[in-house]
């Protein structure tokens, strides 16, 4: 062999090998040992798929059973839905024909209401055209305003003047009208203050209670009135309820001086045959008469307070 | 001469085995068991075993260089390393392609003889009808591009691939038959060679042939086994795929040993 055919040969594949002793042996060997195992495996499964085979057929069939009952089950559920979808939608239809007719016969009304609305159009229309040559004579009434609005700002800061000053006025005729009054009603306030201090130093502390109030000399020899003539002069024998229904002199009792008007309200019947009225007092008139100041004037004081701590006590 | 050679000058380089872990025996496997043409997957088996000791510091084998080595050079470096994954017998048998049987012949490719470069390797000198002409000894890349075009004549490839002229590829058209036999001569004499076949006759019919001796076809690991034994240490030490390709060829396979051993033994107890 050639110098370039045997660097061919070792470039190129060769059919012709030298090899070690057993080594294509042990190699075919492998090859069967690795086949083997791929072989029985498929093997196995080929026997396992050949039981197998009649029970997916049987599967299949079942499965196949299964799936007609489950087409009858749904067509005969699916019926009566169908006979319930149809339902609303033929009443869908109905409702739609007499929607159509509705709005065929509402087509007129349409019409009209279309008409008024053009109508309605035109009548803006023509208040747009008004409005539009009202503009000018409203701009001129907006000049106007704005022209008059100075005079009207004039005519209220005179007007404000106005009223300031005479208020003004009315304030110093007010103060000075005022003043002489108040300068009199204080002089008789001072006075009436100086009347009350002298009362109350002519009274004493004690004079506001009636029993310790000392017995003045003219009323000093005079027995104290009774309690019981007080009240009741003389029995009556009818009741007589309600207040000042009683007149003067025929029932209950009316004292001139002080004004005392009670009435018998009933009888009272012990059985022993006599009867005890009781008085009702409806209404006290107390009278105060004080004289007028004479030079003496304490001494008419001290009376008349005695009269009236007098007949207090017998209240 | 219009451009360097690019064969290396030296014939036989010095190699030295790279460290032969799960990284080169994989690259190995996946170089043989790929459908790339032969002179591609001994590239790749040369890059991946060995580093290159020439020169002042050992550098790795990349492709290129290993392209770049005469194909003598390149058949003696992929012996030595199918002798380094493959205990090989004294004994081989080979088929007769006339009868089809098998027969045995002993022999070693241990001690495989081989030749030296000629003078002025690696370029050689060729008077041809164009004058005379410079070629440089076939290396890797010339053998990958006769296994890339089967169909040329690879008299002329070879002319118009290690021409050193610069219109090698237009002369190799334009040489004659006498030009390309003297070109062949030259290169001949040159080139280092290795003996890589043996002529045989059958025993049964008498048939002479030519046999090649090629170690791809039996000296490699298979790539199945290697991923077996990853396979077998990862599922059960739970270690990933590179710790376990780090791991010394020697200490791999005695882990699946172990682990293929317990698997029996567990197996037998199950049976008992």
């Amino acid at each position: 062999m050639s110098f370039i055919g045997r660097i061919t040969a070792r470039a190129t594949p060769s059919r012709n090998l030298v090899t070690p002793k057993g080594f294509v042996q042990r190699a075919e060997q492998e090859e069967e040992q690795e086949e083997l195992p791929t072989q029985a495996l498929r093997r196995q499964e080929r026997e396992e798929e050949q039981p197998a085979q009649p029970l997916r057929r049987q599967e299949q069939e079942e499965e196949e059973a299964m799936q007609t009952l489950r087409r009858q089950a749904e067509q005969e559920e699916e019926e009566p839905a169908q006979a319930l979808r149809r339902q609303p939608e033929e009443e869908e239809e109905e409702m739609q024909t007499l929607r159509r007719q509705a709005e065929e016969e509402e087509e007129p009304a349409q019409a009209l209401r279309r008409q008024s609305e053009e109508e309605e159009e035109e009548m803006q229309t023509l208040r747009r055209q008004a409005e539009e040559e009202e503009e000018p004579v409203q701009a001129l009434r907006r000049q106007e305003q704005e022209e008059e609005e100075p005079a009207q700002a004039l005519r209220r800061q005179e007007q404000e003047e106005e009223e300031e000053s005479l208020q003004t006025l009315r304030r110093q005729t007010e103060e000075e009208e005022e003043e002489p009054l108040q300068t009199l009603r204080r002089q008789s306030e001072e006075e009436e203050e100086e009347m009350q201090a002298l009362r109350r130093a002519a009274a004493g502390p004690e004079s506001l209670e009636p029993d310790k109030v000392p017995i003045p000399e003219e009323t000093r020899d005079e027995a104290e009135p009774p309690t019981v003539t007080a009240l009741h002069r003389e029995a009556l024998t009818t009741a007589n309820s309600g207040m000042n229904d009683f007149a003067h002199g025929d029932f209950g009792l009316i004292d001139s001086g002080i004004g005392i008007h009670a009435g018998v309200t009933g009888l009272d019947s012990t059985g022993d045959g006599f009867n005890r009225p009781s008085v009702q007092i409806d209404q006290l008139d107390v009278l105060i008469h004080e004289p007028a100041k004479t030079g003496d004037s304490s001494r008419s004081v001290d009376r008349s307070r005695s009269i009236r701590t007098r007949y207090l006590r017998r209240l | 001469m219009d451009r360097t050679p690019a064969t290396l000058s030296s014939a036989f380089p010095r190699v030295d085995f790279r460290l032969l872990d799960g990284h080169a025996q994989l690259a190995v496997a996946e170089a043989v068991v790929g459908g790339a043409p032969r002179p591609v997957k001994v590239t790749a088996i040369i890059a991946a075993s060995f580093a290159l000791s020439e020169g002042s510091a050992p550098r790795a084998m990349d492709l290129d260089t290993a392209r770049r080595i005469t194909a003598a050079g390149r058949e003696w470096l992929l012996q030595r390393t199918a002798l380094h994954f493959y205990d090989c017998p004294e004994w081989f048998e080979a088929p007769c392609l006339a009868c089809g049987a098998r027969f045995d012949l002993k022999l070693s490719i241990v001690d495989i003889p081989r030749s030296g470069p000629g003078p002025g390797f690696p370029v050689s000198e060729a008077q041809t009808s164009l004058g005379k002409r410079y070629f440089e000894a076939p290396n890797g890349a010339h053998e990958e591009a006769i296994a890339r075009h089967p169909d040329r004549d690879a008299r002329r490839l070879i002319a118009a691939q290690c021409g050193l002229s610069e219109n090698a590829e237009a002369e190799a058209t334009r040489f004659t038959d006498r030009d390309l036999d003297v070109i062949e001569t030259a290169l001949e004499t040159i080139s280092p060679d290795i003996a890589d076949s043996v002529n045989i006759a059958c025993p049964e019919c008498g048939h002479a042939a030519h046999s090649r001796i090629d170690p791809l076809a039996f000296a490699f690991p298979r790539l199945v086994d290697v991923l077996q034994e990853v396979h077998l240490i990862a599922r059960t030490y739970r270690w990933s795929e590179t710790r376990i390709l780090d791991l010394p060829l020697s200490r791999r396979r005695a882990y699946a040993d172990l682990i293929a051993r317990d698997s029996r033994t567990g197996r037998q107890r199950g049976v008992h």
